[in-house]
């Protein structure tokens, strides 16, 4: 609702709560403002707007609306479920098609169902849309029930920079997006502290019950510490890695980082384009690892 | 108040209620807010026509007499208003209800509302336990998206700055023909103009705002153009034997298809279809994982790490 409603907006919406209105007689003035996503007064004020249009020289169109409940008569002409636009149709297409990815096997006859309704509804889009949801999107909704009903989860979590597995239980506390992952914030019972963990790399999340501590998000204590680095070539991988704006590509970077172990490997997994400047350490251990990986092949 | 708005549901209906053409005095005459000037009220009328195109109302324009085009009349083809769908059914408008859910936050969601609130005026009622309670989501917040859709439906071409792999940024001339999302990120497929080949763009490289240019329909999508297959993963052709050591390269072994235990050491088989992205996570892994074939992915492996020793040392 943030967005300003033009009056062009405006006008498609009169026209659409007719239909919607007759065929919900006696609908709370509530309940219609939220089916369209709007304020009681918002509302209020196109029914008064409705209200006076229609042919003057016959009859206005007659809405009922102050007992609370709506109803609407001598309307005729507008009360026809108007043809779908293009943008319409295309919000419908690309969610009904991630809706099929979703259910995928799980529900064989609601595939068949939402393929025959595409057909049906958006026949054009068929081949022009494509969309499947993030492979945690199960495990997305069950942190964000989580979330929302303050409980514990737990979870099985891959930390990639420690190569390692591990069962934790944590009380999530918010989740937050970045570079095109999701994060889920929250107090650690194995760490007994606030830890972010990759939402991807969560590979089993359970609900386990209520009793969560009553926590806040806090800001992290320590701050990431600055590396500065070259690169010597593949530019955007490197700055899609360290979330890096493309237009700031001067010869030094500066890279916020808070896992030193994290920064090694993936100045490996670089291949050779990213160069550690500075501090030392980092740059000296970059190279002692490269060098011992070197040995394995003689 | 919005007067506009008023005027706009006015001029539907009486351009859907006359059953013969309207001429613009009758509107102007029957229709409160033309006001001023001949000249003001036309240019008002003009924009307004336009306007309730933009909503997909058409406004047709026809003649009294065919022979002779003096004076010109107006109306809305009712079957032309209203949509060709019968119905839906309790099941169909519990789906199509989750389908526009998940766009709650993102781009498009006014246009999934009100689509969802046209077919509920069917006056069906959803049958929300037919259907399973996911909630997915449609994660776009792009500002460039309302454009790439717009352009596509209308067949108009594509103007914006991507960032190329070195990472500055070319401008590029593409007419699109789909979009899609795959793992939480958003592509564009269309003809490169430069190029003259079709190319896959990921929205969150494009540098630049995108602009429309040119007239609409100018070009046609192919007939066999599928976004489908375009975001489909290939299936790998190539394959690595590995050497992991024992209890490490976790994220290696899940995408192993076997692996052979010795004491300290695994062997494993992974199959691949890009060198760079395996040789990136096997570097990643330091020393817990040796490349022993093919010979090119060792190579690779063996050349990166000579060239990190060369820059770090």
């Amino acid at each position: 609702m943030a967005k300003r409603t033009t009056p062009i907006e405006r006008a498609a919406r009169m026209l659409d709560l007719v239909p919607f209105i007759s065929s919900h007689q006696g609908i709370p003035i509530r309940e219609l403002a939220e089916s369209f996503n709007i304020s009681v007064e918002e509302l209020a004020s196109d029914l008064n707007a409705l209200w006076m249009c229609g042919d003057s020289r016959f009859d206005l169109i007659d809405l009922e609306f102050e007992s609370g409940y709506v109803s609407i008569r001598n309307a005729d002409t507008l009360n026809r479920v108007r043809s779908l636009n293009q943008q319409e149709l295309i919000s419908l297409a690309i969610g009904l098609d991630m809706i099929e990815k979703q259910i995928g096997d799980t529900r064989v006859d609601l595939v068949a169902v939402i393929s025959n309704l595409k057909r049906k509804l958006t026949p054009h889009f068929l081949h022009i849309v494509d969309a499947s949801p993030r492979k945690s999107e199960l495990i997305f909704s069950t942190l964000n029930s989580a979330l929302a009903s303050r409980q514990r989860v737990s979870i099985e979590y891959f930390s990639a920079s420690e190569d390692r597995i591990s069962e934790r239980i944590i009380s999530p506390l918010n989740i937050t997006q970045e570079n095109g992952y999701e994060f889920v914030i929250a107090f650690c019972q194995l760490a007994q502290s606030q830890r972010t963990f990759r939402i991807d790399r969560i590979s089993k999340a359970e609900i386990v019950g209520s009793d969560t501590p009553s926590l806040s998000v806090e800001q992290t204590k320590t701050g990431p510490s600055m590396i500065s680095a070259k690169a010597h070539s593949n530019a955007r991988r490197i700055h899609e890695t360290f979330g890096i704006s493309h237009s700031s590509s001067q010869a030094e970077m500066q890279i916020p980082i808070y896992n030193p172990q994290w920064m090694i490997r993936t100045t490996l997994s670089l291949a050779g384009s990213l160069e550690v400047t500075s501090p030392h350490q980092i740059r000296a251990a970059v190279l002692t690892r490269a060098n011992e990986a070197l040995a394995l092949y003689g | 108040m919005s007067r506009k708005s008023e005027r706009l549901v006015n001029l539907t209906i009486a351009l859907l209620a006359t059953k013969r053409w309207l001429t613009k005095e009758e509107i102007f005459a029957s229709i409160d807010g033309y006001e001023g000037e001949a000249d003001s009220k036309e240019r008002m009328f003009e924009r307004d026509k336009d306007d309730l195109r933009k909503l997909g109302i058409d406004i047709e324009v026809g003649t009294f007499d065919p022979l002779f085009d003096d004076e010109v009349g107006y109306r809305i083809r009712p079957e032309k208003y209203s949509t060709h769908l019968e119905s839906v059914s309790e099941q169909e408008l519990a789906l199509i209800s989750l389908a526009s859910q998940a766009w709650r936050g993102a781009v498009l969601d006014s246009p999934a509302l009100s689509a969802l609130n046209k077919l509920k005026s069917f006056g069906v009622d959803s049958d929300l336990d037919s259907v399973p309670s996911i909630a997915t989501r449609v994660t776009i917040s792009d500002s460039n998206f309302e454009t790439i859709i717009e352009a596509i439906i209308s067949k108009r071409s594509l103007e914006f700055e991507y960032i190329s792999e070195d990472g500055t940024s070319l401008s590029r001339k593409v007419h699109p023909y789909g979009v899609g999302t795959k793992n939480g990120f958003w592509y564009l497929t269309g003809l490169d103009l430069g190029k003259d080949e079709i190319r896959t763009f990921r929205l969150d490289r494009i540098a630049s705002s995108v602009s429309m240019s040119g007239k609409s329909e100018i070009f046609q999508i192919p007939q066999d153009f599928q976004m489908r297959r375009i975001l489909a993963s290939p299936e790998p052709q190539l394959v690595a034997e590995l050497r992991v050591r024992r209890d490490k390269g976790l994220s290696l072994r899940e995408q192993a298809t076997s692996i052979v235990d010795h004491e300290e050491w695994s062997l494993l088989t992974i199959p691949y279809i890009h060198e760079v992205e395996l040789a990136a996570q096997i570097l990643w892994h330091l020393d817990d994982v040796e490349v022993i074939s093919p010979q090119s992915l060792r190579n690779y492996v063996i050349t990166s790490l000579q060239e990190i020793v060369q820059s770090h040392g």
